[in-house]
C-alpha cells in the first residue's frame, strides 16, 4: 500500500529555540526536530527547567492537532489563497503574532489547553480553552514553508483512514468535509478557468465510485471523494499541463498516473509523471 | 436532501475565497444565511454558530477582520437573560439658562430607586474653533460637565455628564453615583431652584399576540424591519437563497420581489429612494404600505413627549419607553429592551431571531418604523435611542409604540401631548 506522502516534497523551517537556531522539518509525514536528538527527554528536562522548548512544543502541537479537523476549514486553499494573520495582533488573545520562524511558539503552545478531538472542538467549550487552542492551530497553519498545506495532508490522511476504515464517527463530519473538498475543488477551478465567478455544483462521492468533471448550464458540475483532497491537492497536482486533475495513482516508485480534463471539461486524458 | 450545515459550510468557504465579498456592506451572508435556515427549522441554533466559528477563525487566519470576528465568536455565547427595566418618576424640567457662555436646556429628569438621570442640551452661544482647548469634559466647561444638584432634603450630589454631541452642541446625559430623593418636590442645579412639577399622561399598555405567518416570509420583513439599514447590513439576498435551498420559500415567490421592492424604500435606509412612495408596493402586507406612504416628508413637528412607562412581559421580553422627541424628519425614542435587541453584524450569534422590531402607529394609521441610533447597556437591558422614520404625522393626536416580537408584541398607547416645543 502507497504511503499517504508519498509525493509530496519536504519541507523545513528554522525555529528560535532558547538560545539556538534549531530546524524543524516535515518529512515523509511526520515533523522532526532535527536539532533535538531525544525529544522525550529533553522535554522533561524542560518541564523541570520551566522554560519549554519551541521545537518540541511544535512537533508535540503538531500532534495533538493532527487529526483536528478544523485544519481543513482554517488552512489553505490553494491558488490564491493565502493565510496573513496580523502581525500586530495579539492583544486580543484569540490569535497571536504569526511566528515566521517559529520564535515564541513554545510559551503559546504551552498555555494552551491541548488535546484537540478529532471531531474538532463543540461550541460549549470554555471559551478560553477553545481561543488558545484554536490560536494554536492557526500558528501551525501559518507557519510558511507549505507547513500549512502539510498539516491540512496530514488531517485529510486520517479522514481518508477513517472513511475507509467505515468509522460511523466520521459521519458526523460529513459536512465538514464536503466543505473541505468544495472550497479546495473551487479554488483551483476558478484560476484555472479564469473564471473568479464560476458555479460549482458538487457531488461528493465515495472513494472509487466514478469521478468526472462537465459543464451543464453553465456550472461546473464535478463528482469527486474526498480523498481527491490528499491524492490530488495536497500535491499540488489540481491543475498539470493546463489540465485538471481529477485523479492521482502512484506505484510507490516515483511514478504517477493522473487522470485529467482538458479545459473544455470534455476531453479526459492520462498523464504520466516520474519522480526520481 | 437539504443539509443546512453543509449548505452553510459552502457559504463559508466562497467568504474565504473572497467571492461576492462585495455585494454584502457590513453584512455576513454565512450569518444571515444561518439566521434564515434557524427560523424556518431546517436547522438548530448550536450547529450554526459552530459553523460560523470555524470560518471566523478562518477569516482570522487571512485578514484582520477576521480577528474581530473571531474575537467575537470565540468569547462564547450565552443565552440572554430577562431583567425588566426601570422607569422612575419622571418629570419635565422646561427650564433654558445659561452657564459659562453656554445655553443650557434643561429637558427632564428622572428620579428612579437606583439611580437619577437629568437630560439636557447644552448649545454653545459663541461657538469658536479653539473650544476643544478648554479644560474640561471633551471641550465642555466644568461648570456643565461636572455639576451638583440638591433634592429638597438636602442631599447634594455631583453628576457626571454622558451623553453625545459637537464641539457646540451636547446632549447631555447627567447621572450620579446615588439616587436623589424620588418624591422630592424641588431641585437646585445650576444655581437655580426648580420645582418638579408632574404632569402624568394618559398613558396605556397592554400585550397582544401577533397573527401568526409563514416561517420564511415571517423571516424576511422581520429582517427588513430589524436589520441596521445604515450599513447595508438588511441585505436580504443570502437569507432568500438559504430559504429557497431549504425548500422553505418557492424560487418564484412573488413575496421575494415585493420584500425587496419594499426594503429599497423604507424610510432611513441606505438605498431609500425618497418620493418613491408606496405606489409600487401596494400589495405589501400590512403595515408596510402605510409605513412607506408618508415616505420623505419632513413635515414632523418639534417638541418632546414624556412617557415614563414599562411593559409586562411579552414575548420573553419586557421594555420601557421614556420619552418621544420628534423633528421635521422623524423622531427619536429613548427606551429600553431586555433581553437586548441584537444589532445584526458579522460577528451576531444570536441566530434564534430574538430581536423586537420597534413599529409605531399613529391614530391617523400611518406606520413609522425605529432601529437603534446608539445604545448603552449590559448582557441583560439595552437602553437607549431608537431613531423612528418618517416624520410624524403633524396632525396625528395619538401615537402607538409597537416593540414586536416573534409571537406577541406589547402596545404603549399616549396623547402627543407636547412638553416641550
Amino acid at each position: 500500500m502507497t504511503a499517504w506522502w508519498a509525493g509530496i516534497a519536504p519541507a523545513e523551517i528554522i525555529v528560535d529555540c532558547g538560545e539556538h537556531r534549531h530546524r524543524v522539518r516535515w518529512e515523509r509525514g511526520q515533523l522532526l526536530a532535527c536539532d533535538h536528538e531525544a525529544v522525550e527527554d529533553e522535554r522533561a528536562l524542560a518541564a523541570l527547567g520551566g522554560r519549554p522548548l519551541a521545537c518540541i512544543e511544535l512537533v508535540r502541537a503538531w500532534e495533538r492537532h493532527r487529526a483536528d479537523l478544523r485544519a481543513l476549514v482554517i488552512g489553505p486553499r490553494g491558488g490564491a489563497d493565502e493565510l496573513h494573520p496580523d502581525p500586530d495582533d495579539g492583544q486580543s488573545g484569540v490569535v497571536r503574532r504569526r511566528r515566521r520562524r517559529g520564535s515564541g511558539f513554545a510559551t503559546m503552545v504551552s498555555s494552551s489547553s491541548g488535546g484537540a478531538a478529532a471531531g474538532g472542538s463543540r461550541f460549549s467549550r470554555s471559551a478560553h480553552a477553545e481561543s488558545d487552542d484554536v490560536a494554536v492551530l492557526t500558528a501551525l497553519l501559518t507557519l510558511g514553508a507549505g507547513f500549512g498545506e502539510r498539516l491540512v495532508a496530514t488531517v485529510a490522511a486520517e479522514v481518508v483512514d477513517r472513511l475507509r476504515d467505515g468509522d460511523p464517527l466520521i459521519a458526523d463530519a460529513l459536512p465538514r468535509l464536503d466543505a473541505a473538498l468544495y472550497g479546495r475543488v473551487l479554488a483551483a477551478l476558478r484560476g484555472w478557468l479564469g473564471e473568479p465567478r464560476l458555479s460549482l455544483e458538487l457531488t461528493l462521492i465515495d472513494h472509487g465510485a466514478p469521478r468526472s468533471l462537465a459543464r451543464v448550464d453553465g456550472a461546473v458540475h464535478a463528482a469527486l471523494p474526498f480523498d481527491w483532497v490528499l491524492e490530488v491537492w495536497a500535491r499540488e497536482l489540481e491543475t498539470v499541463q493546463g489540465r485538471f486533475c481529477l485523479a492521482a495513482e502512484t506505484d510507490g516508485a516515483g511514478d504517477w498516473q493522473l487522470a485529467t480534463v482538458a479545459p473544455d471539461l470534455r476531453t479526459t486524458e492520462r498523464i504520466e509523471l516520474r519522480i526520481r | 436532501m437539504f443539509d443546512a450545515e453543509r449548505y452553510l459550510r459552502r457559504l463559508g468557504e466562497h467568504a474565504v475565497l473572497g467571492i461576492d465579498d462585495d455585494q454584502h456592506g457590513f453584512g455576513s451572508p454565512l450569518s444571515d444565511a444561518a439566521t434564515a435556515l434557524v427560523a424556518v427549522g431546517a436547522i438548530a441554533p448550536d450547529h450554526p454558530r459552530e459553523v460560523l466559528s470555524d470560518y471566523a477563525a478562518a477569516r482570522a487566519a487571512r485578514d484582520a477582520s477576521g480577528h474581530f470576528l473571531m474575537a467575537r465568536l470565540t468569547a462564547g455565547w450565552t443565552p440572554p437573560a430577562l431583567q425588566r427595566p426601570a422607569v422612575g418618576r419622571m418629570v419635565a424640567l422646561h427650564e433654558e439658562l445659561e452657564v459659562a457662555g453656554w445655553s443650557v436646556r434643561l429637558r427632564y429628569i428622572e428620579l428612579g430607586a437606583e439611580r437619577t438621570e437629568i437630560s439636557a442640551t447644552y448649545s454653545a452661544r459663541d461657538p469658536t474653533p479653539h473650544r476643544r482647548m478648554v479644560p474640561g469634559h471633551l471641550g465642555i466647561p466644568a461648570a456643565l460637565s461636572k455639576p451638583t444638584v440638591t433634592d429638597d432634603q438636602g442631599t447634594a450630589l455631583a453628576l457626571h455628564m454622558g451623553g453625545g454631541g459637537s464641539d457646540d452642541r451636547w446632549d447631555a446625559e447627567l447621572t450620579v453615583d446615588r439616587p436623589l430623593a424620588t418624591d422630592t418636590r424641588r431641585i437646585e442645579l445650576f444655581g437655580r431652584r426648580i420645582e418638579l412639577v408632574d404632569t402624568p399622561i394618559d398613558v396605556e399598555v397592554t400585550t397582544e399576540s401577533v397573527d401568526p405567518d409563514d416561517p420564511a416570509h415571517r423571516h424576511l420583513w422581520r429582517r427588513i424591519a430589524i436589520g441596521n439599514r445604515h450599513f447595508g447590513a438588511n441585505e436580504l439576498g443570502p437569507a432568500t437563497e438559504a430559504l429557497i435551498a431549504a425548500g422553505a420559500l418557492a424560487a418564484d415567490d412573488p413575496m421575494i420581489e415585493l420584500a425587496r421592492l419594499v426594503q429599497e424604500r423604507v424610510p432611513g435606509g441606505m438605498r431609500h429612494h425618497p418620493g418613491s412612495g408606496s405606489g409600487a408596493v401596494h400589495n405589501a402586507p400590512d403595515p408596510w404600505p402605510s409605513l412607506l406612504r408618508r415616505a420623505g416628508r419632513s413635515d414632523g413637528p418639534t417638541g418632546m413627549v414624556i412617557v415614563g412607562v414599562a411593559t409586562p412581559v411579552f414575548d420573553d421580553h419586557a421594555a420601557a419607553v421614556y420619552c418621544l422627541d420628534s423633528h421635521a424628519d422623524g423622531f427619536t425614542m429613548l427606551a429600553a429592551v431586555s433581553p437586548p435587541d441584537v444589532e445584526r453584524h458579522p460577528g451576531n450569534l444570536d441566530l434564534e431571531d430574538r430581536s423586537l422590531a420597534w413599529w409605531a402607529r399613529d391614530d391617523r394609521g400611518n406606520h413609522y418604523l425605529g432601529t437603534w441610533n446608539g445604545s448603552r447597556g449590559d448582557d441583560a437591558i439595552k437602553t437607549g435611542t431608537l431613531a423612528f422614520a418618517p416624520a410624524l404625522d403633524p396632525v396625528a393626536k395619538r401615537l402607538e409604540v409597537l416593540p414586536t416580537g416573534l409571537h406577541a408584541r406589547a402596545v404603549i398607547s399616549f396623547p402627543l401631548t407636547w412638553s416641550e416645543r
